[in-house]
């Protein structure tokens, strides 16, 4: 069962994809029942990783099997610490995600159903892969799920944004396909096998080209500064689910692509480039801030607030200390779940009135008092305000990009920019907030509308709770993170970026330990 | 009389048919420049049988060629004469209705 | 003196077809007039006798006509993608037969005909026979093209086909004989050791038959500058017979191409890699950049068939090593999908008329959900996206290149892949993000071309999930053209 874990929860759902696909078109209710189940079947299975996950380094959970062995390929999956709570992440986000497009989503919904269960096999996929080819036909294919998500059920300018995402990801990442041939061939072992590539060591002059290809993949995935523009489009005419999928999960690959393969596979390129991408993620710290706190738009502030919180994570991968990539991990996780949330809110808010336009609230406090309360506690967990989850990742991220890292020199000065961006995120939430919950009810549309429901509150608190237990319990997560985090900074770079243990940051009653 | 007095009226034969082919606008025409050059290379393969390897492919081949050819002519002249039928020209350059 | 025993077992295949292809010509002269015979069944029934007979040869281990026609595993496994391509042809076309009011006997014929003479084109090991093999298949073609004797977009494009055809014949021929004179010989083998010790002269008349060879191939599989022709004979061509040029005169074309250069020519690889090379990075470009510009979808298809020629031509490049392979796997993942593509096509037509632009199909994906979820499955393998036969055939192909040390190759083959994206989405943004326009005016999904775009589908689906016992077959076929 241990090894047979992973498989199960890949291809479950492409299970329950096909068996929805084979239900009637009339029974929606069935098929979206289907769906559900299905996806809950799988968190409840993934919940075993958690339960049987030991502390420590290494893959575990793996499964080996030849795939094309004549090439080298094989059917390798397996996940240590980083990877297996993004799984839980993945399988967690997608029944809410589900859930909270219950009755939003009335056109094609079998179609719906297929391809978000689709879309959460090829996730899974990705981040339990440990041969290249195998992760690249998860990385690639499900962009066609999203891409169908975005083009049939997104908003007005939904087919431009479709398939300007569709072709921005697939022009990063067919470059990156290259780098795979290439150091196939360089490193002579005629495998794809991540593990065993990860040992091999590469001419420093041809890392280069091949971190190039891949960075410029999972930038544009992440996205960094300036690979970014796709994101607004697309979360923006993304339907909710989408959209809560789009910034929970999908740009979570990014960054595990440049921690699982980037910066193992290419040291010393790695060290090369991680001062610009420190400077490329702390740009699109403040960028981000910046444009969130002009827009009109909800769901494009939203979006924009992405951009400044991935930058967090990326300068917490391209120090690459013990600390500052447990912070990044954790920081993943906290986006996914505090974006997911408000992008969830933000659609409810959408169903409601019909736009998303900050001006056309206010004083939504009085109207919807316990809509206003869930989001005001999602964004405090958003701006990392203490006792939440954020702001254990943002704390993690800072301590460890001071001093000695792999940014070299710039490492001071880009923890003091980067610090201006947790000021500017409170600026441009609170901000919103107030403009949108406070102030008296000017608009009579806003006078009358229906506080949460039952099914929007099942949908809610598992994400609020979650945002709680991560910002008081954090020791739980950062002691199994830890270990496969610093099994590979010392693998990459020895033991110069090992910083004390910071699973007790946020949780100082844990100190004496 | 050498083989390379063959190769070069060969090679003359095959650059007419060519200049036929792409320069005549009409179908006859066009279809006597692919004869020159079937039988620009045929004239090589019998020179080459002659003078050069000693062997008879080469003179077996060309009967071969001559075959083929009046069959491809044979299919040629079909297609134009219902082109004919329908578009009342002989003429290449009118047939254009398929662009883009 | 006692005549040469013959062993002719190894020819049963074609002679199975040809035979049907007689039968089918004769029934149709005992038919009454304006009637049409069984073609389609008769054909059917052939193909799979063929297929049968093929299965036995291969248990057989293969066999040798005299030396000049070979059933070897590389000629076994082109036999098998060949014939397929056949039963799919077969299976679309009596739907769209009658559609077009084309229903005649002699269109199974001359199908089978040109199937024959594929046939032979993969399977000569001399030089003479591979020319006549490749004549059968053209003729038979011309004739098909123009087979619409009513439309002149189908005689145009007969007549186009038939003067590029000839005149890539003519190139052909021409570098045939030089090659004759070089080496003394017709025969593959002999050319090739022949070679391997050239004389000045001989190195010279050598080098200009391989370039004369290289032009008369690129018109054959469409590769720029070679190409113009090819849009306007896919839009003019009956689209059933289109998708059997797009798919098994470039799939036979290329067998041929691998045969003889990698048996004949392997001595002058240092001359002819670079210009492959170069023909396939304008091919790659052009077509794709061309099908960018098309709004006719047998065009757009046209232009993409040009396109993935140079794919497979980046591949060619790293002959005889994987490259072979590599081309061998992609060509049935390429036959899959295009048969696939044109099927659909022409599985909608309704009295004279097919689908031919986006508003054409838009909506689709709502009346005819089955149909749109296979085209769109086409269209994703022809990008090159998994899970799917293109993807996985692309990346041997790119591999080809990298490992032969091209990688300028793959990324100019990854990069025009993103282009292609662009085209080949919009068809399924038509089909599945925009609301139908005006009434349903397409035929019902008929059975047997259901079937055979069904299976398109499967064969994409499972080269893209499982490739291996496919690769491994081509690896043994790549392996007996050395």
């Amino acid at each position: 069962m241990r090894g047979a874990l992973l498989t199960v929860l890949v291809f479950a759902p492409v299970a329950g994809a096909l068996l929805i696909a084979l239900l009637p078109r009339g029974a929606v209710r069935a098929q979206k029942m289907l769906g559900l189940g299905v996806t809950s079947v799988v968190f409840l299975l993934s919940l075993l990783l958690v339960r049987d996950f030991r502390t420590e380094p290494g893959m575990q959970f793996e499964v080996m099997r030849p795939w094309l062995p004549s090439v080298g390929i094989s059917y390798h999956v397996g996940v240590d610490g980083i990877s297996m709570w993004l799984v839980m992440l993945t399988t967690f986000l997608t029944p809410i995600a589900l859930l909270g497009s219950w009755s939003s989503i009335t056109d094609r919904v079998r179609e719906f159903n297929v391809f978000m269960l689709l879309l959460e096999a090829g996730m899974v996929g990705v981040f339990v892969s440990l041969d290249l080819f195998l992760f690249y036909i998860f990385w690639e294919a499900m962009l066609i799920p999203m891409y169908f998500l975005i083009g049939i059920w997104g908003h007005e300018r939904r087919i431009y944004a479709a398939v300007k995402f569709f072709l921005y990801t697939m022009a990063g990442s067919v470059l990156m396909l290259v780098a795979f041939l290439v150091l196939y061939r360089a490193a002579g072992l005629n495998t794809f096998d991540i593990v065993a590539l990860t040992r091999a060591r590469v001419d420093p002059a041809l890392q280069m080209w091949l971190f190039a290809a891949f960075a410029l993949a999972f930038a544009i995935k992440v996205p960094m500064w300036p690979f970014h523009t796709w994101l607004p489009d697309a979360h923006v005419e993304a339907p909710t689910a989408g959209s809560v999928i789009l910034a929970g999960v999908l740009l979570k690959m990014g960054g595990y692509g440049f921690l699982r393969l980037a910066f193992p596979l290419f040291p010393e390129a790695a060290a090369r480039f991680a001062p610009w991408i420190g400077l490329l993620a702390v740009i699109g710290i403040v960028y981000g801030a910046l444009v969130s706190l002009v827009q009109p738009d909800l769901k494009k502030l939203v979006a924009y607030s992405s951009v400044s919180h991935l930058g967090f994570v990326m300068l917490g991968i391209a120090s690459f200390t013990t600390t500052a990539v447990t912070g990044a991990i954790y920081q993943m996780l906290n986006h996914g779940i505090s974006t997911g949330a408000l992008f969830l809110m933000v659609g409810m808010l959408y169903d409601r009135r019909h736009t998303r336009q900050i001006a056309a609230f206010g004083g939504l406090k009085a109207v919807m008092p316990w809509f206003a309360a869930v989001f005001l506690m999602v964004t405090l967990s958003s701006i990392a305000v203490p006792g939440f989850n954020g702001f254990v990742g943002e704390f993690l991220i800072l301590l460890g990009s001071f001093g000695r890292t792999l940014t070299g020199g710039w490492s001071t000065a880009l923890v003091c920019v980067a610090v201006s961006g947790v000021i500017l995120a409170a600026a441009y939430m609170l901000w919103m907030v107030q403009r949108v919950f406070y102030g008296e009810v000017t608009d009579p549309h806003n006078a009358s509308l229906p506080d949460l429901d039952l099914r929007e509150g099942v949908v809610l608190v598992p994400l609020v709770v979650l945002a709680l237990v991560m910002g008081v319990l954090s020791p739980y997560f950062t002691s199994r993170i830890e270990p496969a985090v610093a099994s590979l900074v010392v693998n990459v770079h020895g033991r110069q970026f090992v910083q004390p243990v910071a699973a007790d940051a946020g949780a100082p009653s844990e100190r004496g330990r | 009389m050498t083989l390379q007095h063959y190769l070069l009226v060969s090679a003359a034969l095959f650059a007419l048919g060519v200049l036929g082919l792409l320069t005549r606008r009409n179908a006859v025409n066009v279809l006597m420049g692919i004869e020159l050059i079937l039988n620009s290379a045929n004239l090589n393969l019998v020179a080459f049988s002659r003078y050069g390897t000693g062997n008879l492919e080469g003179q077996l081949f060309a009967v071969f060629v001559v075959v083929i050819a009046a069959a491809e002519v044979a299919v040629a002249l079909a297609i134009v004469l219902t082109l004919y039928r329908l578009r009342r020209t002989p003429n290449l350059d009118e047939a254009d209705i398929l662009k883009g | 003196m006692t005549p040469p025993v013959v062993d002719v077992l190894p020819a049963i295949p074609a002679l199975i077809l040809a035979v049907t292809g007689l039968a089918v010509l004769l029934a149709q002269a005992f038919t009454p007039r304006g009637q049409a015979a069984p073609g389609a069944p008769f054909s059917l029934a052939g193909l799979l006798a063929a297929l049968v007979a093929v299965y036995l040869l291969a248990a057989r281990g293969g066999g040798d006509l005299g030396g000049t026609y070979v059933v070897d595993a590389f000629s076994l496994y082109f036999h098998a993608l060949i014939i397929g391509v056949g039963l799919v042809v077969v299976l679309l076309s009596p739907s769209y037969l009658r559609a077009t009011g084309i229903d005649r006997g002699e269109y199974y014929t001359l199908v089978l005909f040109s199937l024959v003479g594929m046939l032979g084109l993969v399977s000569c090991r001399e030089l003479v026979s591979l020319f006549v093999s490749l004549e059968v298949m053209s003729v038979a073609l011309y004739a098909l093209a123009g087979l619409h004797r009513a439309r002149p977009e189908s005689q145009e494009a007969a007549l186009k086909y038939f003067i590029t055809g000839a005149f890539s014949s003519g190139f052909l021929l021409y570098g045939i004989a030089l090659l004759y004179g070089a080496s003394g010989s017709t025969s593959l083998v002999a050319v090739g050791a022949a070679l391997r010790t050239p004389g000045p002269a001989t190195a010279a008349l050598a080098t200009m038959g391989t370039g004369l060879l290289l032009v008369g191939f690129g018109f054959k599989v469409a590769s720029v500058p070679f190409h113009m022709w090819a849009p306007d004979v896919y839009e003019g061509a009956p689209t059933t017979i289109t998708a059997l040029m797009s798919a098994g005169v470039k799939a036979a074309a290329f067998g041929a191409l691998l045969r003889v250069f990698g048996q004949a020519l392997p001595a002058l690889a240092a001359s002819w890699q670079p210009a492959v090379a170069a023909l396939a990075v304008v091919t790659m470009v052009v077509g794709n950049l061309g099908a960018l510009a098309q709004s006719n979808l047998k065009r757009m298809l046209a232009y993409s068939s040009v396109a993935h020629a140079g794919y497979l031509l980046a591949a060619v490049v790293a002959a005889p090593g994987i490259g072979v392979e590599a081309v061998l796997f992609y060509l049935v993942a390429y036959a899959a999908v295009n048969l696939g593509g044109f099927g659909a096509l022409a599985a909608l037509a309704r009295q004279g008329r097919e689908p031919l632009s986006l508003d054409d199909v838009a909506g689709l994906a709502s009346r005819r959900p089955a149909l749109a979820a296979a085209l769109a499955v086409y269209l994703i393998s022809l990008t090159g996206v998994p899970v799917s036969a293109g993807f996985v055939g692309k990346f041997f192909l790119f591999r080809a290149a990298v490992n032969a040390g091209w990688t300028s190759l793959a990324v100019i083959g990854v990069l025009m892949s993103v282009v292609s994206a662009y085209y080949y989405l919009r068809v399924v943004v038509a089909m599945y993000m925009r609301e139908p326009l005006g009434e349903d005016a397409w035929a019902p999904v008929p059975p047997s071309a259901g079937l055979a775009l069904g299976l398109s589908a499967a064969v994409v689906l499972a080269l893209g999930v499982h490739p291996e016992p496919v690769l491994t077959w081509a690896r043994l076929a790549a392996r007996s053209l050395l």
